[in-house]
């Protein structure tokens, strides 16, 4: 068992397994040698760390693998149900929960997080993904013009 | 000292409570600014109706000792607040902090995290979209590394056509100045521009009322062979007349030039036709180099192994190998009984297809038959060659598959209900065009016909493919481009015509030859020739329109 | 609303701005250098790795990371530097070459202390590594540059292997060849110090040539040292060592430099060194040693030194071209033992010649049993030559195929430079079929027909053979010689799967007349029982040979005048044979019979057993009265008997053993005046008597040419036949080619010349069978 602390001060008390689901926490426990002192994760909120602990105890069985396949469609759409169902969080819980588990180097939370972004710039207008993610149009009128023109073009161009 | 400005503008509603965090994980504080933005802060007098001075200092007052308290004091301090609101100051608290809460993930997150959840689009118009959201997008959307992956999902790669065996478009690797997302995004461009229709130069009175019986171009050339007797040049990009070559004084029945590319720019032309000689151009320079004379009938096909080599087939029965660098005769290849109607060329071998219904295979160097093929039970008049295949089709509506090795038939494909003229090989896919108005594609792994497409109402007499679409023109007088994985149609190539002459492509042009009708006398026929270019960039003003010869529109307006 | 404008400046926030000098940051790769201080003096327990990951891991997100990785390149930089000097230097080896054993122990030491700074290295360098693991896979890879514990190892190659300010390389270098050089010599030395130091030059890499650094830097110079020590040693022990000894000692050496090379040294050496070994020891010296007197390939082979000879040919297998010297030398060895024992046969043909009176005319040689017993020893020698050398190759050269053709192709050439040799296996063959074979057991007798079946093999004129043998055979056959049917039918069978079916149809034919033969003579016999004629006074027994079967011919059949006793029997089985075949012809030979007679002397009867010729002539002296004499001429003239055969069965009669005949003057020539008695004083202890007719085995040079003569007839026939067979097939024919074809398909009988088949071609033109197509030569 290891044991892990946030950044708020609260202790979690993990499966080694589990927690070794963050290579982070991996590499530590191997350099540095098991102690009972627990782990401390000032980056990461008690919130967040108990998120993303019930991530990887519900994936600690899952095979850890290293390849990169660029053309793998099911890499690029598919997020399982479950995964589905932790993403549907507010804003804030993502971005901390993506900034986690890039942090802690979990990389198929993270693949999932930033899916779930992307899935929410998808099929959007340039006006709809700013009202999703609150973002100001900043170009000036000027480049907004040519701008648009030039991407309408382009988006011209590209719808068949 | 701070002011009403100060006070009331949303950027002023606490910073994060967190404790200063030097090292922390957080690359920076979000901008709080806000979407919806209540418009007091930007007007002091506005501000002077609703609260009065002693108010306005009560209410400083109270922000300062806010800022001092503890998260759970602060957080006491609101629940009691909110709880003495009412719904229309709550909806009113809802909507300020609604947008607040949103976050501006590809700004926020460190760059590589976000350059990993662009990796997960995969569709450009998306990308396009969010480049137009805001000035960061923007920038982050130019990166390279985006659009190389795409590149690479798209498979914007080298890729072979089937007529020539060239390369197209290879992105240059090793350019200084490279830009993935501007190579990404021409290709794309031309795709579209094959989709939907690129800039056409349409080339009216070039070209005499005679049938046009050969077509070539590269980059800068197009060559037609003419019945006229006449082989016309033209410029690709604009269409305009470079030369005329003259000399023979029959019909030209075929052609072929090679040469052209950067390490090797002498092109030399090769022709054949009804008065049975054979002459070697100079093309850059328009000059005849040597008259070959052995036929003694007319010659009805030729290749060009390369600059040094070319074989003809003739309707005396014979072929003829040809030393074009001396002007000499190397072999006569006899054996043929009837005219030799087709032949193709792969390496030392050469194979013809002859109106004896036997096709043979021959050896370049020592002018040998090695083979003949036997088993069509009429005339040949088409055949490929990859070097160890040989396809042949025929008068009987069948096409033969041959081992080059052996000579044995492999397989004979079935289907066609008429004659088949027209067959192209590349790797493993063969399209053949007949009499009957079809295309079929047919997978030479297992021999079996993957699709058949009724093309035109009339003879196919021209196609063409590669591994993204396939181009048949008909004496129907249409082309029609196809999508050759799928079979379906994309588009009409073309306004229609009465028929199609010879139609060639590459990855950025085409160049189609027909018979239009005179808008005067239907009945006659002018021959036109239409250069598309589907490399048109990124100009605004060259949108999706054919650019009309002004003198040419009304035209234009009474084509059938 | 133009926000932009309006974003006040936070002290508290940390802000994203582009790369430049920012306190807080500073303050965070401080951090890590300390850290990386600590990790470096060992102190790494006290650390905080959580603290360090985060800090670097911010440094990236802050777009830092160009700069910590410099950072930290230079913090890992200077220490190496500062290691270099204090702790590897210090540890050179001062005292060089003074005790061999002291600067041993201080190249160890040496070596030691490397191996703890490059363990230090890289134990630091994984820690590290690990503290910056985000920036190495956020950053660094991405960026293709080397990844950190790359870059540790690369510092670590620059700054201390190949210190610019400190000779560490050469040192080390130095000091790993002084160590290699003691174990040569027999020192002892910490090989697992040596290990180390290669282990760890064959990690660092050198991106320039592509290869690790101990194949750039060290094994150059190892392999150099290495060939120009064995160049030495090589000389040292050729003079000191003989051949065998030398080779032991290549191989120790050989071994050694297995064990070196798999012990301490990288694998990818193991070819380089073998080839440097083997090359300066064997290539270059591949001559010297077979040549050494006393020692070298010929006393080994000499003495069928098995072990030694085995030894030089597994060396001599690894360098390319140091099996083709060896196999020449043994061809050359065994065609030199081809010669002498050929030379021995010249020598005993040529001694008789000498002892000729001058002008006379040739006589048998003077020592008949001599020449035989030359025949034997030859053929005994050369078997016995060939069982030494089967065991070599077995034993020694392992059945090697190059070796046994060479060898073969020896025995080929000097057997056939004996032109005798076709008489002389076939004698050597008689000789074994008669009298050597009795008590052997079948076995062996099968082994010794086996080894002639393998020195025919080598005959090249075969036809010769056949010739002799059929000879040798009809004598066995006739004079009852033959000890074992089993075993001369063997022996055919074997001379028939060596050349086939035609090659022995005839001899076979032969056995078959002697069975017929007998059948015919109990037919006979019945017969005379059955027909009541009056029996003849002689009992004879007839055996058959049909001519075309059997060496002798009917033409060539001498001549002479048979007794009359013996003519009415003759006579009689004629009648008899007649009756039974028509269309046949019998002629006597008389110089192929025996005949017992029964002789009354003196003191006892006597059964003499002589050949035909003998029984004429003893018969003659039944009319002439007691105490007379007859001539030599006398005899001839009444038996008509041929000289040579007179000559030899008076001699058998009156010089050898048993001397039936006595011979005045005495001596064993016999000339025409000399007068000869009937013994009538003969006394033997045995009743019955076999007296031979001493008769020469081996040819005269006159028979022999007579022999040849008679060969290079039906050669001549043979040759015509094998080119009309295959014109008839061909039609036409380029000359060349004819030539070799005809070659070929006599191969296995005999190698006819080109002008011989030309000549040949020449006649069948001249007599129409062959015709030159026009326009060619």
């Amino acid at each position: 068992m290891v044991q892990l602390l946030s950044s708020d001060n609260e202790t979690f008390t993990v499966d080694k397994q589990v927690a070794e689901r963050s290579i982070l926490i991996k590499n530590m426990l191997e350099d540095v040698g098991e102690s009972d002192a627990p782990i401390p994760l000032p980056n990461v909120t008690a919130k967040i760390l108990k998120k993303v602990i019930d991530w990887c105890e519900h994936h600690r069985g899952d095979p850890v693998s290293q390849q990169e396949e660029i053309n793998d469609r099911k890499r690029l759409t598919e997020i399982d149900e479950w995964d589905q169902k932790f993403m549907e969080v507010d804003q804030e819980t993502l971005f901390e929960i993506i900034l986690a588990a890039n942090y802690l180097d979990i990389k198929p939370l993270l693949d999932i997080g930033c899916k779930t972004v992307a899935n929410m710039i998808k099929g959007k207008s340039p006006e709809e993904i700013r009202r999703t993610f609150n973002i100001v149009n900043d170009f000036t009128p000027e480049v907004r013009q040519f701008g648009i023109i030039s991407h309408c073009y382009f988006l011209a161009m590209l719808s068949t | 000292m701070s002011t009403f400005m100060d006070l009331c503008t949303p950027e002023d509603i606490s910073p994060p409570a967190t404790p200063p965090n030097t090292y922390f994980a957080r690359p920076s504080q979000r901008q709080r600014s806000s979407y919806i933005d209540p418009s007091f802060g930007d007007n002091p007098t506005q501000l002077a109706t609703v609260l009065d001075d002693q108010q306005l200092d009560y209410i400083r007052k109270v922000k300062t000792i806010f800022q001092q308290l503890t998260t759970e004091q602060k957080q006491f301090f609101l629940y009691e607040i909110i709880n003495c609101c009412d719904n229309q100051q709550l909806t009113f608290v809802s909507d300020i902090i609604a947008p607040k809460l949103k976050i501006d993930f590809l700004k926020e997150l460190p760059i590589e995290i976000s350059l990993h959840i662009l990796s997960f689009i995969e569709d450009p118009r998306t990308l396009g979209r969010a480049a137009s959201v805001s000035t960061f997008w923007n920038s982050l959307l130019k990166d390279e590394t985006t659009w190389k992956s795409l590149c690479l999902k798209h498979q914007y790669r080298r890729r072979n056509s089937s007529i020539s065996g060239v390369a197209l478009l290879g992105p240059p690797a090793r350019r200084l100045n490279f830009s993935y997302r501007e190579y990404f995004k021409r290709k794309y461009n031309i795709e579209a521009a094959w989709a939907q229709g690129g800039k056409v130069t349409t080339c009216f009175d070039s070209l005499d009322s005679g049938l046009v019986t050969s077509l070539q171009f590269d980059d800068e050339m197009i060559v037609v062979g003419c019945d006229n007797h006449k082989i016309e040049v033209f410029n690709t990009t604009t269409g305009n007349s470079i030369h005329t070559l003259e000399g023979h004084e029959g019909g030209v029945w075929a052609l072929q030039f090679k040469g052209g590319e950067i390490h090797d720019p002498e092109r030399l032309l090769v022709s054949g036709g009804c008065d049975r000689d054979v002459r070697v151009w100079d093309l850059n320079k328009g000059q005849l180099k040597h008259v070959l004379r052995g036929h003694t009938s007319t010659v009805r096909c030729l290749k060009m192994r390369d600059k040094r080599i070319a074989v003809t087939g003739s309707r005396d029965t014979t072929l003829r190998v040809w030393d074009l660098q001396h002007g000499t005769m190397r072999h006569v290849l006899l054996g043929h009984q009837a005219s030799v109607r087709c032949l193709d060329i792969h390496d030392n071998l050469v194979v013809s297809g002859s109106y004896d219904s036997t096709a043979r295979v021959w050896d370049i160097n020592t002018g040998r038959c090695l083979h003949v093929l036997t088993g069509h039970y009429s005339q040949i008049y088409a055949i490929a060659f990859d070097g160890s295949r040989v396809i042949t089709g025929s008068l009987d509506s069948n096409i033969r598959v041959w081992s080059a090795e052996t000579g044995q038939c492999l397989a004979t494909l079935h289907g066609h209900t008429s004659l088949v003229g027209q067959l192209q090989l590349s790797a493993s896919t063969l399209v053949s065009g007949g009499s009957d108005g079809c295309l079929r594609v047919w997978d030479l792994d297992n021999y079996e016909c993957v699709h058949q497409i009724s093309a035109h109402d009339n003879s196919v007499t021209c196609l063409q493919f590669d591994d993204k679409r396939m181009m048949s023109g008909g004496n129907d007088g249409r082309v029609k481009l196809w999508d050759v994985k799928t079979g379906r149609l994309i588009r009409y190539f073309t306004m229609p015509a009465k028929t199609i002459w010879r139609l060639q492509f590459t990855d950025t042009r085409a160049v189609v030859v027909m018979q239009r009708r005179r808008n005067n006398s239907p009945e006659e026929g002018r021959t036109v020739m239409e250069i598309h270019n589907f490399d048109i960039g990124d100009v605004p003003e060259m949108l999706a329109n054919n650019v009309i010869e002004a003198d040419e529109d009304a035209e234009m307006q009474n084509m059938s | 609303m133009a926000m932009s404008a309006r974003r006040p400046k936070r002290k508290i926030q940390a802000p994203r701005k582009p790369p430049s000098s920012d306190p807080q940051l500073d303050k965070s790769f401080d951090l890590l250098a300390q850290a990386i201080h600590e990790i470096h003096r060992k102190n790494a327990s006290i650390l905080s790795f959580e603290e360090l990951y985060r800090n670097a891991y911010s440094m990236v997100l802050q777009k830092r990371a160009d700069t910590l990785y410099n950072g930290v390149k230079g913090v890992i930089s200077e220490h190496l530097e500062h290691v270099a000097e204090t702790e590897v230097v210090p540890a050179f080896v001062k005292t060089a070459g003074t005790d061999a054993r002291a600067s041993a122990d201080a190249g160890t030491s040496f070596l030691m202390t490397l191996k703890r700074v490059w363990n230090d290295h890289t134990t630091s360098m994984l820690m590290i590594r690990d503290i910056l693991m985000y920036m190495d896979k956020n950053h660094v890879k991405p960026a293709n540059m080397p990844l950190v514990y790359d870059m540790g190892l690369e510092l670590y190659r620059d700054k201390v292997i190949r210190s610019p300010k400190h000779p560490i390389q050469a040192q080390l270098t130095a000091v790993l060849l002084d160590q290699i050089k003691m174990e040569r010599k027999g020192e002892q030395i910490d090989r697992s110090a040596i290990k180390a130091a290669v282990d760890m030059l064959v990690e660092l890499y050198d991106n320039e040539q592509k290869e690790n650094v101990y194949v750039v830097d060290f094994e150059p110079q190892y392999l150099e040292t290495s060939s120009a020590f064995y160049l030495v040693e090589s000389q040292a022990l050729l003079a000191e060592c003989d051949a065998p000894e030398y080779m032991r000692k290549i191989e120790k050496r050989m071994n050694e430099e297995y064990n070196r090379t798999r012990h301490y040294l990288s694998p990818v050496t193991e070819s380089k060194i073998r080839n440097i070994v083997e090359t300066q020891l064997i290539t270059n010296h591949a001559k010297t040693i077979m040549e050494m007197e006393n020692s070298g390939l010929r006393p080994m082979l000499a003495a069928s030194a098995i072990d030694d000879l085995s030894r030089m040919y597994k060396l001599f297998s690894r360098v390319p071209e140091g099996l083709n010297e060896m196999r020449a030398y043994i061809k050359n060895y065994v065609l030199e033992l081809g010669g002498l024992i050929n030379a021995k046969v010249d020598n005993t043909t040529e001694a008789p010649k000498k002892e000729k009176d001058g002008g006379e005319n040739e006589k048998p040689a003077s020592n008949p049993s001599g020449s035989l017993y030359t025949a034997l020893r030859w053929v005994q020698d050369i078997l016995e030559l060939q069982e030494k050398f089967d065991k070599i190759i077995e034993f020694a050269v392992l059945k090697d195929k190059s070796f046994q053709t060479a060898i073969n192709e020896a025995f080929e050439t000097f057997i056939n430079e004996n032109s005798r040799s076709p008489e002389y296996i076939s004698l050597f063959i008689d000789e074994n079929l008669k009298k050597g074979l009795k008590g052997k057991t079948e076995e062996e007798v099968d082994n010794i027909l086996d080894h002639t079946i393998t020195l025919f093999r080598f005959i090249r004129e075969k036809d010769v053979f056949e010739r002799y043998y059929k000879q040798h055979l009809a004598r066995r056959l006739l004079f009852g010689r033959s000890v074992s049917d089993d075993a001369e039918r063997s022996m055919i069978t074997k001379l028939k799967v060596e050349c086939g079916y035609q090659f022995t149809t005839k001899l076979e034919g032969m056995f078959n007349d002697i069975r017929i033969s007998a059948d015919t003579v109990i037919a006979y016999k019945d017969y005379l029982e059955a027909s009541g004629m009056e029996k003849p006074k002689i009992d004879m027994s007839a055996t058959i040979l049909t001519s075309t079967f059997w060496p002798m011919s009917a033409a060539t059949s001498p001549k002479w005048i048979m007794p009359p006793d013996i003519t009415a029997a003759c006579q009689s089985f004629e009648k008899f044979y007649y009756g039974r075949h028509n269309g046949r012809r019998l002629t006597w030979q008389p110089n192929m019979g025996t005949a017992d007679i029964k002789a009354n002397f003196n003191t006892k009867r006597h059964e003499l057993n002589v050949s035909t010729y003998g029984m004429a002539i003893l018969l003659l002296f039944n009319d002439v009265p007691e105490g007379n004499f007859l001539t030599a001429s006398d005899i001839q003239s009444q038996t008509d008997v041929n000289d040579v055969d007179l000559k030899r069965t008076l001699q058998s009669l009156a010089c050898g053993k048993y001397k039936v005949l006595i011979k005045d003057p005495k001596g064993k020539e016999v000339d025409s005046q000399d007068k000869f008695f009937l013994n009538v004083n003969f006394t033997c202890p045995l009743a019955r008597i076999k007296i031979q007719t001493v008769a020469t085995k081996v040819e005269t040079e006159t028979e022999r040419k007579s022999t040849h003569e008679k060969v290079d007839k039906l050669r001549k026939h043979q040759i015509e036949a094998a080119i009309v067979r295959i014109m008839k097939d061909r039609k036409t024919m380029d000359h060349n080619l004819l030539i070799a074809e005809v070659v070929k398909q006599l191969s296995n009988r005999f190698n006819p010349s080109p002008q011989m088949i030309k000549k040949r071609i020449e006649e069948l033109i001249d007599r129409e069978y062959l015709e030159r197509n026009a326009g060619d030569r």
